[in-house]
């Protein structure tokens, strides 16, 4: 099930509503959350559900030798074992397909390629595990000894199939006992519906710019439209993903969790390292935290980690080469970033820091997009004009035309001007009440043309459901 | 309590958490009076998320500070200590104002989605729309059963045409309508270097599979005699490529983009024309010609609207149809290529193109029959013999096409079409492989407003013999696409017996079936999308395979097919179409016969309205 759908909004969500608020008790409340949020994962999911549970199950028991030999081998040993179980699952199910085709790519080795359909959200799901797992070796969190809180944690169904990664230290006393106040639920809903926006209206039409010129043999487009679309595409991954997010968060706040922020602004950064720490930074935070500090190569291979951690978070996004081109890519702007050094990088003038930083982030892009090289190589050539094409033609520029206010709003949306807002109106007593009744106004009004949208509703793929 | 009090400052961050810690510090200290009823005052302010839990909150109305809990602040302090918790009072009364705003505007929404009765039709994508799937535990496994009971929710959603409307009337704000021209679907620029087909249409998939969330279309439509049909073309399609498949192939390139422009006071859909050989379709044409010695053969290859109609400023999008009917007029040989082009041009000020479907109109059609039977030196009854009838409110398939351009749905045309007046012939349906299915008019009834081109004989959904009065010796097979049906009333003062069979779902073996009626003329006509493109990929097919055999009525057919097609021929008696009673005449189409038959191919996905032309 995906959040932006008719069914899940009208249905599912007031259903959960309905059970979780019938009750205070905890017990009952954690109890109702699991059960929907098993059934929203088998909604899409039928048979992989099971997947989740026999992860939730393992990982839960091996937590708990962890905890139990803390101090002799046994611990690391459990460790051990779940890291292998964890990180053996995502291999099998995301990356098999892919290590055989490059196996078979060697001489004389031709294995069939198996064909294993992707379990939703495995990706997110096994990293909060994983973050669980070695938090509790570390003695970060204390050990969760119930089962089913546990499960609650793993499977919450608002960041169940696509993030945010949420670790288990965000979450751990709220699991024990929450409370969603007013200002939660006033928040959270005004959150969720933000969200909503961002996916529906901005992110489902952004994307329909961008299947008309890279859905088909990119190798005619003129130098404008290639820009034209990747920078829409861009702008589509932002509010696909970050639309996502604040549903998750919102979703969570209504039921008393307080995740972390996934995005802040991503776009509005002066350099590339400002960018990762704005874009996706759960993720981000995951990797920096267990594997760039994690003295893999010894501290004189620290420059090697920090590839190792792009070269991870490309790969994380997809069994595809492009992807892990895509992590190393930013791997090196960022590791010429840090060579600089932070005090000559702020030398330079803004001016030049955000147009460097932005055009390195769109043409990142670009290398996200393509899957195929062929056409990747085009897109690069078609940057610069290299393949004799036209620098800018009429379909473009007519789709521009056609699409300027939608671009225009989807470019006001990557500032943060619902921020400023706030601080504006929170700055006397007297206009609180009206920015509150503004948003208010403005965020009912996003469900309501959301809604509208959705039955109208012609394409509407969640793109971080494939990581 | 003054513990509490400290805890929830704590909670609190930033440059607020000092302010605060610092006036709770002073409480702390220095007001030993504090009551109860002060500090949950305090506590309430400074942290309504601790103490305001939902539905209890309510009762807990927060008070306003009173001067007795900071009488020993600076007055510098107190003023922001006031300040700071008159804020909070009002963020929080602010929320639950909002909150009722929220909770009942969301309880409308609710009722309207759920409460109220359900759509069961569609009137502006002219389909039912889906139903609740019935349980099974093989679909609950598979996804099947819940993705349909998500999918059959969001289909019949309350008033959902006029929502529709709403939405799309809401996306034509998305920007300025420049040049008058709007653009949907991919284009390319025609040029002449080569490309790599198989590129082209995997990426399409690609995309078709990835808005296929949003294909509530096919998925509601898609029934088992669809994907029958589906299987059969396929299997055909293999049988075909299996000679042809070489370099020829290559080179078709579709341009699938759909513009919609404003001329003359009505907006006007085409598709781009991509350009393509049109090597296979000669080829295939030229072996016909061969394995029929003495029987005339014709190519007719109708220019789509685009060819006319087209923008100056789009030309770049849309390869020249006539080059390449020119082109592909000089590879036929033993075949007659007519070139229409120049007389639908002269007539371009007519109706000789439908604006809101990617067929001609009847009028074009009968230009190009004029055109045929000149060539073919028979007669030809001038349109003067013939009734004009009109059925207004007309929209066609490129509105879906266009991604369901509003002003194209806003602005109808009427569907004008030409009938004999002197009914003097008889028309008999078989179905693919040419079974009798029944007699009937020649002009279905249909209702279905976005399905009027298939009025003339019932569409692609079967094989035509028509009888006429004529008496010059001549028999004609008509082998066509959809361009072709429109095209069939115009010969009934030309030939004796014409015979009109679709060149994608004919079953039998052309050659032989030629033969066997002992046919004088063959005509093969489509629009040029079909010769350039996949469909001409079946002629080949068509001429070296398929079922050999007499021609008989049902119960005669069986006996004779070979066991081989034995499995086909089962899969086409499970079709909808022999389910139609004889007396039916045709008149009154099942409505559900008919969406499967014709429309579940053609939703968004690109590459499946193609294969409609």
């Amino acid at each position: 099930m995906v959040f932006a759908d008719l069914f899940f909004l009208y249905i599912f969500l007031p259903a959960v509503l309905i059970f979780y608020f019938l009750n205070k008790n905890i017990k009952y409340k954690n109890a109702v959350l699991i059960i929907f949020s098993l059934l929203f994962y088998a909604w899409g999911e039928p048979a992989v559900v099971f997947l989740l549970i026999l992860s939730t199950i393992v990982n839960w028991l091996l937590g708990l030798q962890i905890d139990k030999h803390r101090e002799d081998k046994l611990g690391k040993a459990a460790l051990a074992g779940s890291l292998v179980f964890s990180l053996g699952m995502l291999v099998v199910f995301k990356y098999l397909g892919f290590i055989v085709e490059n196996l078979n790519l060697i001489p004389f080795v031709s294995i069939p390629v198996p064909k294993i359909t992707l379990p939703i959200g495995i990706s997110f799901y096994t990293f909060q595990i994983l973050s669980y797992v070695i938090d509790c070796y570390w003695g970060k969190v204390k050990v969760q000894k119930n089962y089913f809180k546990f499960l609650l944690f793993v499977s919450l169904f608002p960041q169940l199939i696509a993030g945010p990664i949420v670790r288990y230290s965000v979450v751990e006393k709220e699991i024990e006992d929450r409370k969603t106040t007013i200002t939660d639920l006033a928040d959270g809903s005004c959150r969720f519906m933000i969200g909503l926006a961002k996916k529906v209206i901005l992110a489902n039409n952004l994307w329909t710019i961008v299947e008309n010129f890279f859905g088909g043999d990119i190798s005619g487009l003129s130098v404008f439209a290639t820009w034209y679309t990747v920078v829409v595409y861009a702008m589509y991954v932002y509010f696909d993903f970050s639309g996502y997010s604040d549903m998750a968060i919102g979703l969570g706040r209504i039921f008393g969790f307080h995740f972390d922020e996934n995005f802040r602004y991503p776009f509005i950064c002066r350099n590339i390292a400002e960018f990762w720490q704005r874009w996706h930074i759960s993720l981000g935070s995951f990797f920096r935290d267990y594997l760039l500090y994690v003295p893999i190569g010894g501290k004189i291979h620290a420059h090697l980690n920090l590839f190792l951690v792009w070269f991870c978070t490309g790969m994380w996004h997809g069994a595809s080469w492009n992807y892990i081109i895509w992590g190393l890519y930013f791997g090196i702007f960022i590791f010429i970033e840090q060579l600089m050094g932070k005090k000559r990088m702020k030398a330079i003038p803004a001016v030049i820091t955000h147009i460097y930083s932005k055009i390195v982030i769109v043409i990142g892009f670009g290398i996200f997009y393509f899957e195929d090289f062929t056409q990747l190589g085009n897109f690069f050539k078609n940057l610069v004009g290299l393949n004799g094409n036209a620098l800018t033609d009429t379909i473009s520029t007519t789709s521009m035309i056609n699409n300027c206010f939608l671009i225009g709003a989807a470019i006001l949306a990557c500032f943060p001007i619902s921020k400023l807002a706030n601080k504006l109106t929170d700055k006397s007593t007297n206009t609180i009440a009206v920015g509150q009744a503004l948003k208010v106004v403005y965020c009912l009004g996003l469900l309501v043309i959301s809604s509208l949208l959705l039955v109208d509703a012609t394409s509407n793929p969640f793109l971080y459901f494939r990581f | 309590m003054d513990e509490n009090i400290k805890n929830n400052a704590r909670r609190s961050d930033g440059e607020k958490k000092r302010k605060r810690k610092k006036s709770s510090v002073n409480n702390d200290t220095q007001k030993r009076e504090t009551n109860v009823r002060e500090s949950e005052a305090v506590k309430s302010s400074y942290s309504e998320k601790e103490k305001t839990a939902v539905f209890t909150a309510v009762k807990d109305t927060p008070r306003r500070g009173t001067a007795s809990s900071t009488r020993e602040m600076s007055f510098a302090e107190k003023e922001l200590y006031n300040v700071n918790r008159q804020k909070s009072d009002r963020r929080f009364w602010a929320r639950l104002a909002s909150l009722a705003a929220i909770i009942p505007a969301y309880l409308v929404l609710l009722i309207c989605a759920v409460v109220l009765p359900r759509s069961t039709v569609s009137n502006i994508e002219k389909r039912n729309l889906a139903t609740m799937p019935e349980f099974s535990w093989e679909d609950y496994w598979s996804g099947k059963y819940t993705a349909d009971v998500a999918n059959y929710f969001d289909d019949t959603v309350p008033f959902r045409d006029s929502l529709k409307q709403a939405a799309s009337r809401f996306s034509g704000l998305f920007g300025i309508k420049y040049n008058d021209v709007q653009v949907s679907g991919t284009m390319e620029v025609v040029n002449p270097k080569p490309k790599d087909e198989d590129k082209t249409t995997s990426s399409k998939t690609a995309s078709a599979e990835s808005s296929s969330t949003g294909g509530k279309y096919g998925d509601s439509i898609a029934n088992g005699s669809d994907t029958d049909k589906d299987k059969k073309k396929k299997d055909s399609d293999t049988d075909a490529q299996k000679q042809q498949k070489g370099e020829e192939i290559a080179e078709g390139v579709y341009a699938n983009g759909v513009i919609v422009v404003y001329q003359d006071g009505h907006y006007r859909a085409m598709s781009m024309y991509g350009g393509g050989s049109g090597d296979t379709y000669a080829v295939a044409l030229n072996n016909f010609a061969d394995d029929l010695p003495g029987v005339r053969v014709y190519s007719l290859v109708a220019p789509t609207a685009s060819e006319f109609y087209t923008p100056e400023n789009f030309s770049d999008y849309n390869a020249s149809q006539e080059d390449d009917i020119i082109d592909i007029n000089s590879k036929l040989q033993n075949v007659k290529g007519i070139n229409v082009c120049q007389t639908l041009l002269s007539h371009k000020k007519e109706t000789i193109y439908t604006r809101t479907d990617h067929h001609w109109m009847s009028l074009g059609a009968y230009y190009a029959a004029k055109e045929f039977a000149d060539n073919a030196g028979v007669s030809f009854l001038d349109i003067s013999q013939y009734t004009r009838l009109t059925k207004p409110d007309y929209v066609g398939t490129l509105y879906t096409f266009s991604g369901n351009n509003a002003d194209l749905l806003n602005d109808p045309e009427d569907f004008i079409y030409f009938v004999p007046k002197k009914q003097d012939y008889k028309t008999e349906y078989y179905d693919y492989a040419f079974n009798y299915v029944y007699e009937g008019d020649m002009f279905a009834d249909i209702q279905i407003s976005s399905e009027y081109y298939s009025t003339f004989i019932c569409g692609d959904a079967y094989s035509v013999k028509i009888s006429t009065n004529v008496k010059n010796g001549r028999r004609c097979l008509i082998v066509k696409d959809s361009y072709g049906d429109a095209f069939v009333p115009f010969l009934t003062g030309s030939f004796e017996e014409i015979y009109v069979v679709d060149m994608r779902y004919f079953e039998r073996n052309l050659v032989d079936f030629a033969k066997e009626m002992n046919i004088t003329d063959l005509l093969f006509t489509c629009c040029s999308y079909s010769a350039v493109g996949t469909n001409a990929d079946y002629l080949e097919g068509l001429r070296t395979s398929g079922i050999t055999g007499g021609i008989g009525d049902a119960s005669a057919e069986h006996e004779e097919s070979t066991p081989t097609e034995e499995s086909s021929q089962d899969e086409e008696s499970s079709e909808p179409v022999e389910e139609q009673p004889t007396e039916n005449e045709g008149e009154t189409y099942g409505e559900n016969d008919y969406y499967s038959d014709e429309t579940g191919g053609e939703t968004y996905g690109d590459d499946a309205g193609y294969n409609e032309w």
